[in-house]
């Protein structure tokens, strides 16, 4: 049964006036390379949204982790020994060895410690560099 | 007549002036032409360093042609340019460091000073003995600049040196003629004298005065700066352990500073003492040890140098020196009565010679300093 009134009518002309002006619009012809590259753009936009969260996070983190057990290593690494094998604790220790401080300390423990701490001390400090000082007029 | 007479008064005058002038360049800080002889002495293995310090002290016969092969004739040059060197030796120690004021010269300069008598030995051998007997003085002149800087290390150096070039002279000297021997007395009498213990051991106040100044900053950088210079950490030892705990409880500011002054008023004591006598200066040092001990304060205890051994090592040396002097003026000719006419610079007691099992001769003082050790000057090879 259709529904008649004024309601309908007004509808029924609106209707019936964006029918004509539909009739008119003339459509371009169907442009398929760009339809499938469209398609592959939204596609490509879809799956970005839905990446796991996770990648975002371990990454950094891991590379943080890489990074500080390096300068770990690095700082507080095995001992550097000495050529004797005793173990270097100069790192610790910043006062330096051919100081009033050192020297001190080795006295209180008798002359022949100082002067044997002396007589190392002599073969290390200054190495010769003989390029520096030596001249063809000797 | 007269006008010959004025020109020749004149041209007197002027004589001077004419002559080749050497000296209008200023004598250089013999610290800086040690330095350059340290650089030039060529690289020795272990064991060419080991022997030149055992001929140096005697322990070995000097073997010239070792020494020339050496290398190190550049560097003796030097070496006995820079200890006549009339100007002040200056080795430049930064005092307001502290403890943490470098001293690199001082086992250098024992080095050059080996050189200096391994010379001496070498020319001797060769029969060079002026030539010997120079390098002697250098040797001796090295003690002196290696004495200065007022601080107890440089002390303690400049007495060992010296009492190697005393004991070096002992064993050459009787080998000497009168006029020779007589002449090197002449030479040493004209020596500028040593540094002494006094002296020295005023300049120690510089710790002190170090410690007060970073006893003024704010923290956490005070504590920071004494850790780093007195806290051994990472050492495991056992006498690094016992340092760190020692060192933990003066260092809050206010008991740091009363343990500062406590240091100050012992230093004073001290250094007074240092300035006497044997026989006026050991009680008073005596009796600073015991207040040190009684104290209760922990610093003090570590901070004051062990003065009792420093003190007595300026008499030692001037023992030796005494005895040297008897040899000297006697050569072979010493035998006990006149050695007894010489005395110790300790208590004024009567040297004695002593012949020792394989025939050589020493001068021997009456007691033993320190405790069980003999103080004796060995004659002849």
């Amino acid at each position: 049964m259709k529904n008649t009134g004024p309601q309908n009518d007004d509808t029924a002309a609106v209707r019936e006036a964006l029918q004509r002006d539909a009739g008119r619009v003339q459509l371009p012809p169907f442009n398929a390379a760009l339809h499938h590259a469209t398609m592959r753009r939204i596609r490509t936009l879809a799956s970005a949204d839905h990446a796991p969260l996770w990648w975002r996070v371990a990454l950094p983190a891991v590379a943080v982790i890489v990074i500080g057990m390096g300068i770990a290593v690095w700082h507080f690494g095995p001992t550097p020994r000495t050529t004797d094998g005793t173990v270097a604790a100069a790192m610790a220790i910043t006062v330096p060895r051919a100081s009033s401080w050192t020297y001190q300390r080795t006295a209180a423990q008798g002359d022949e410690a100082l002067l044997a701490m002396l007589d190392r001390d002599a073969r290390t400090l200054l190495p010769p560099s003989a390029p520096a000082f030596s001249t063809p007029l000797h | 007549m007269k006008t010959a007479l004025i020109l020749a008064a004149f041209a007197f005058l002027l004589l001077p002036a004419l002559r080749a002038d050497d000296t209008h360049y200023s004598p250089v800080n013999p610290a800086l032409l040690y330095w350059q002889a340290a650089a030039m002495l060529p690289h020795l293995s272990d064991a060419q360093a080991t022997e030149l310090r055992e001929m140096a002290s005697g322990k070995q016969p000097t073997d010239p042609a070792k020494l020339k092969a050496l290398g190190v004739d550049s560097a003796a040059r030097l070496l006995r340019r820079a200890a006549a060197s009339p100007a002040p030796c200056d080795w430049g120690l930064l005092k307001e460091d502290g403890p943490e004021a470098l001293m690199p010269h001082v086992s250098k300069i024992r080095e050059l000073a080996n050189l200096a008598l391994v010379e001496a030995e070498a020319s001797f051998a060769q029969g060079r003995v002026a030539e010997g007997l120079d390098w002697f003085l250098t040797a001796h002149r090295i003690a002196r600049h290696s004495g200065a800087g007022e601080n107890l290390i440089s002390f303690l150096v400049q007495s060992a040196i010296e009492t190697t070039v005393l004991n070096a002279a002992a064993r050459s000297c009787l080998g000497w003629d009168e006029a020779t021997r007589r002449g090197y007395a002449r030479n040493l009498k004209a020596l500028p004298p040593l540094h002494s213990s006094q002296e020295s051991y005023r300049g120690e106040l510089v710790l002190t005065e170090w410690m007060e100044r970073i006893n003024q900053l704010a923290e956490p950088r005070r504590t920071e700066k004494l850790d780093e210079v007195f806290k051994m950490a990472g050492n495991a030892s056992k006498e690094a352990a016992a340092q760190n705990e020692s060192f933990a409880a003066p260092m809050a500011q206010e008991t740091l500073r009363k343990e500062l002054a406590a240091i100050r008023e012992l230093h004073t004591r001290t250094e007074a003492a240092f300035g006497k006598p044997w026989k006026e200066g050991k009680p008073e040092l005596k009796a600073i040890e015991k207040d040190i001990q009684q104290s209760g304060f922990t610093l003090v205890k570590i901070i004051i140098p062990a003065s009792a051994s420093c003190y007595d090592k300026a008499f030692v040396v001037a023992t030796l020196r005494t005895m040297l002097d008897a040899a000297l003026e006697h050569g072979a000719q010493l035998d006990e009565a006149r050695a007894a006419t010489y005395h110790d610079a300790f208590e004024g007691k009567p040297l004695r010679l002593q012949k020792s099992t394989d025939g050589a001769f020493s001068l021997i003082a009456a007691e033993k300093h320190p405790k069980g050790k003999d103080i004796k000057l060995k004659l002849g090879r």
